[in-house]
């Protein structure tokens, strides 16, 4: 019976205790904000100064702080030259670093080790320092959802349902690239209608090359999109590189003549590329000391 | 007064004197009226015997000098034909002259800097202009008629000496001539110029004026450089007793001036070469460019006559030249900032006044402390000489010096003393030159590139400038050479500073040496670039030696060499077309024999034998 008490003691501290995280979970929204993949070296690896013929490591740490999974990525050393520093394997990849959610609150965390290998100084050389760049590149994705007001009928003083924004704006979804400002334009009439004119831009660290776009709804229903200015394939925009923003439009023949409220969900996925700067610096052992 | 003249001179003046008084009613300005010429020359008159009345009627004098007498009361013919005209623009004083002799100069100065080689116009307004501006400002001055002469003297002088220079052959005589030639046409309009001030000068101190301290300072310099070019035998038994710093300051002004002589025989001043190419490229089968390349090709022909005794010499260097030239830049390498140093270091005890006996062989012998820095720390000797020399342009005489001579030098420093033995030497000043002579130096320089391939526009705009400022920041998309005596530079691209290869098309490699060292590059046997897998047009650009002419008196070493210059035909194959990009670094290398010279004057005195023997007395 004692026995009996205990377990059913610990069992409700256990549901009891589950119940209550699983609902701060769902009160926590993590799609919000501009957050990303974060990458760093770990402490000493590489060490800042390397001396000349030794080996060294780059630990890279992936802290994955978006709320969509980064998949297909692949981390790189670039621009050392060999003669000096060695890198083996020169990139490793990763098929998926899981984004902050329900499930993974605090975001996933992945190592990557690559080998290094110092040469030997050109002779009579104090230091060589080699600048370097580590990539990393993956594929990702954000999701937006509102709430929005549909009002066909914009002239009806006595429809007395909801009221629409011709212009909302957002701080962000979740990742790096962001829906920052929807548009609601409405045709009224007989043939009314509904545009969405969504701002993306990428307010992240890294660039991005091409935007995807996966699915668009009003309510259940898909929305007819084309980005801004495309010809062909009206679903995919690649960026510019130092323009970092497209409009995605998305219209809807509207049924309806009552304003009514309802859900608009979008769906992009895109490419990433974090670009970081770094040094390494190979020392001679020998102190050298001349006359002036 | 009047009993002295005759009737009839008495006449003649009294009829002067009315005409003259009638001139200066008329006119009443100042200055010297015939009124007054005429007072004064009657009491000038009644002053002189009576025999030399006609003969002062012909040569009237101006109340304004007073010009020396001749026993037979004549006046002395005066230089500047004075005139109450001329008396006027006396009272401008030096001022002209001075403008004259500034024109002079920057007609040298334009000539220098804005070549006749390089632009036929240039040449012909520089020209017209210093005749325009000398016509003018000689207009107003005394003796027009005669620098008017020296005007069309010195258009002639400069028309023809570049005239005459295109048509002379190359015999061993003729340079002689040349050079004159040379000479008349660089110096033409300074040389004026000078004349002018010189005649200006003496103009004024006819008119009894003083001559500034400046302008006398001036004439001063102007006769110390005439026996500096013509007469320097002169000049050079004072010098040797000067202090040494004097003679290397007369040097470097002697160099300054060789050098602008030296410009215009390598080619600056060729005014010529325009006209002789453009008749000679003018026929129809010409092609284009061909008149720049008979221009280019003139130019090298004379720089390597310049530079090269030899006609084996000269050869060599004009094959070399004909290559394409382009002065390759380069920086210090930070990362082997330590410069390679060698100084000869004289003590405080080095006995600059000796004294030896004559009737006996006395050694005379001279301390020196070398001192090396070699922070590369390469594997060398140093072979040590000494020499002495009577004057700047006496015979060098080889002294010995005492033990090896040779030092070998591994360590980061090193120091040695030698000591330099006279020998038998006569009484006098010398110039003891201590050499050392730094066989088979090795430079490493290095260069980097990134090689991108072929990338899409996306790519180069995230990437390009990325990599320029991150990888080639502080001037390293230059080669980068380590201070030592001898720097070699080196570049490839499209163009050739541009450090992103992007494909193989356009792109140049080149080269150059440069002496930083002070001293003088003996040789450079070797330079060689290492470029593996690189294909060339041309493989001297990978590898060879230099040419390099020996310094003379007349003729200083060029501080800088040109390597040839080739067209990339195709890069390694792991360069042409990266997935990102690749930074390679290059190397390139050179060996090279310096040498470093140190003069210290010293001073031989002879003295008489003289022994101290103590006496008895003093003993006790």
């Amino acid at each position: 019976m004692r026995y009996l008490v205990i377990v059913m003691i610990l069992g409700s501290l256990l549901l009891s205790g589950c119940a209550g995280s699983d609902e701060k979970a769902l009160q926590y929204n993590f799609k919000q904000g501009i957050t990303e993949l974060d990458i760093s070296f770990l402490e000493n690896a590489p060490p800042r100064e390397i001396y000349p013929e030794s080996e060294f490591k780059f630990v890279v740490q992936l802290d994955n702080q978006a709320a969509y999974d980064a998949t297909d990525g692949v981390v790189k050393i670039i621009g050392l030259d060999e003669r000096y520093f060695q890198v083996v394997p020169l990139e490793e990849g990763f098929d998926q670093i899981m984004g902050r959610s329900l499930t993974t609150p605090a975001g996933e965390r992945h190592f990557l080790e690559l080998r290094g290998y110092a040469g030997r100084l050109l002779e009579g050389a104090a230091y060589y320092d080699g600048h370097f760049f580590l990539i990393t590149k993956y594929n990702s994705k954000v999701e937006f959802t509102d709430t929005v007001c549909i009002n066909p009928n914009l002239y009806e003083v006595y429809d007395a349902g909801c009221t629409q924004e011709s212009q909302k704006s957002y701080r962000g979804q979740g990742a790096p690239l962001a829906v920052t400002k929807v548009e609601t334009i409405i045709t009224p009439g007989g043939g009314s209608a509904v545009e969405y004119r969504f701002h993306l831009r990428n307010s992240g660290q890294g660039a991005i090359r091409f935007i995807n776009l996966q699915g668009a709804k009003l309510g259940g229903e898909q929305l007819f999109c084309k980005f801004q200015g495309k010809q062909g394939d009206e679903r995919h925009v690649e960026l510019d590189a130092e323009k970092q923003e497209t409009v995605l439009i998305c219209k809807k023949p509207l049924r309806d003549v009552n304003s009514y409220t309802t859900t608009l969900h979008l769906d992009l996925s895109y490419d990433y590329e974090v670009r970081q700067e770094h040094t390494l610096t190979l020392k001679s052992g020998e102190q050298t000391r001349l006359f002036s | 007064m009047a009993e002295t003249l005759s009737k009839e001179e008495q006449d003649t003046l009294k009829r002067r004197l009315l005409k003259a008084r009638k001139e200066r009613e008329r006119n009443a300005a100042t200055g010297f009226t015939q009124f007054e010429r005429t007072v004064a020359e009657v009491q000038q008159r009644a002053a002189e015997p009576h025999s030399s009345a006609s003969a002062a009627r012909t040569q009237p004098a101006t109340t304004t000098e007073r010009r020396p007498q001749l026993a037979s009361g004549r006046s002395l013919p005066s230089f500047s034909g004075v005139s109450s005209q001329t008396a006027e623009r006396e009272a401008l004083g030096m001022g002209p002259y001075w403008i004259l002799l500034g024109l002079g100069l920057l007609n040298f100065f334009l000539k220098m800097n804005f070549s006749f080689y390089q632009d036929q116009i240039s040449s012909v307004a520089i020209l017209v202009a210093t005749a325009f501006f000398f016509w003018i400002m000689i207009r107003g001055l005394p003796n027009y008629r005669i620098k008017e002469s020296v005007l069309l003297i010195a258009i002639m002088a400069e028309l023809l000496g570049g005239g005459l220079l295109g048509f002379l052959p190359d015999t061993s005589l003729i340079p002689f001539i040349k050079d004159i030639l040379f000479g008349v046409h660089a110096y033409a309009w300074a040389l004026t110029g000078v004349l002018f001030f010189v005649m200006g000068a003496i103009e004024v101190k006819e008119a009894g004026r003083k001559l500034g301290l400046i302008t006398g300072l001036a004439l001063l310099g102007f006769v110390a450089l005439g026996f500096f070019f013509f007469a320097p035998s002169l000049l050079l038994a004072p010098w040797d007793y000067q202090q040494q710093s004097h003679q290397e300051y007369l040097a470097a002004i002697e160099q300054q001036l060789e050098a602008g002589t030296k410009q215009v025989k390598e080619g600056a001043l060729a005014f010529y070469d325009p006209l002789l190419c453009r008749f000679s490229t003018s026929t129809s089968t010409a092609t284009l460019g061909a008149y720049d390349d008979c221009l280019k090709s003139k130019k090298i022909t004379r720089f390597c006559k310049a530079n090269f005794e030899t006609v084996g010499e000269r050869t060599k260097c004009e094959e070399e030249q004909r290559k394409t030239v382009v002065a390759v830049r380069g920086i210090d390498d930070p990362t082997r900032s330590q410069p390679m140093k060698a100084e000869f270091i004289v003590s405080e005890f080095f006995p600059k006044e000796s004294y030896f006996t004559a009737d006996s062989e006395t050694t005379l012998t001279f301390p020196i402390q070398l001192k090396i820095a070699n922070p590369r720390q390469q594997s060398f000797t140093v072979d040590v000489s000494c020499a002495f020399r009577q004057g700047t342009y006496g015979e060098e005489i080889p002294g010995k010096i005492i033990g090896a001579g040779q030092m070998e030098i591994e360590g980061i420093e090193t120091e040695g003393v030698f000591v330099c033995e006279a020998p038998p030497l006569e009484e006098g000043s010398y110039t003891l030159i201590f050499k050392a002579e730094f066989p088979h130096l090795l430079s490493v320089s290095r260069l980097q590139r990134a090689f991108i391939g072929e990338k899409d526009l996306f790519w180069k705009r995230q990437w390009i400038d990325t990599i320029r400022s991150e990888q080639f920041s502080g001037g390293a998309h230059l080669s980068q050479a380590p201070a030592d005596f001898v720097k070699l530079h080196f570049a490839f691209g499209s163009p050739l500073e541009n450090p992103i290869i992007e494909r193989t098309s356009g792109i140049v490699l080149s080269g150059s040496v440069e002496n930083t060292g002070g001293g003088e590059i003996k040789s450079l046997s070797h330079y060689a670039l290492d470029l593996p897998g690189f294909s060339l047009n041309d493989l001297t650009c990978l590898e060879g030696s230099l040419l390099i002419p020996a310094p003379s008196k007349s003729k200083p070493q060029p501080k800088r060499f040109y390597l040839p210059t080739c067209v990339v035909e195709q890069l390694p194959a792991d360069l042409e077309d990266p997935s990102d990009y690749v930074l390679r670094e290059f190397f390139g290398e050179i060996e090279y024999s310096y040498i470093i010279r140190k003069e210290v004057p010293v001073s031989l005195q002879a003295v008489a034998f003289v022994v101290d023997v103590p006496t008895g007395e003093a003993r006790s």
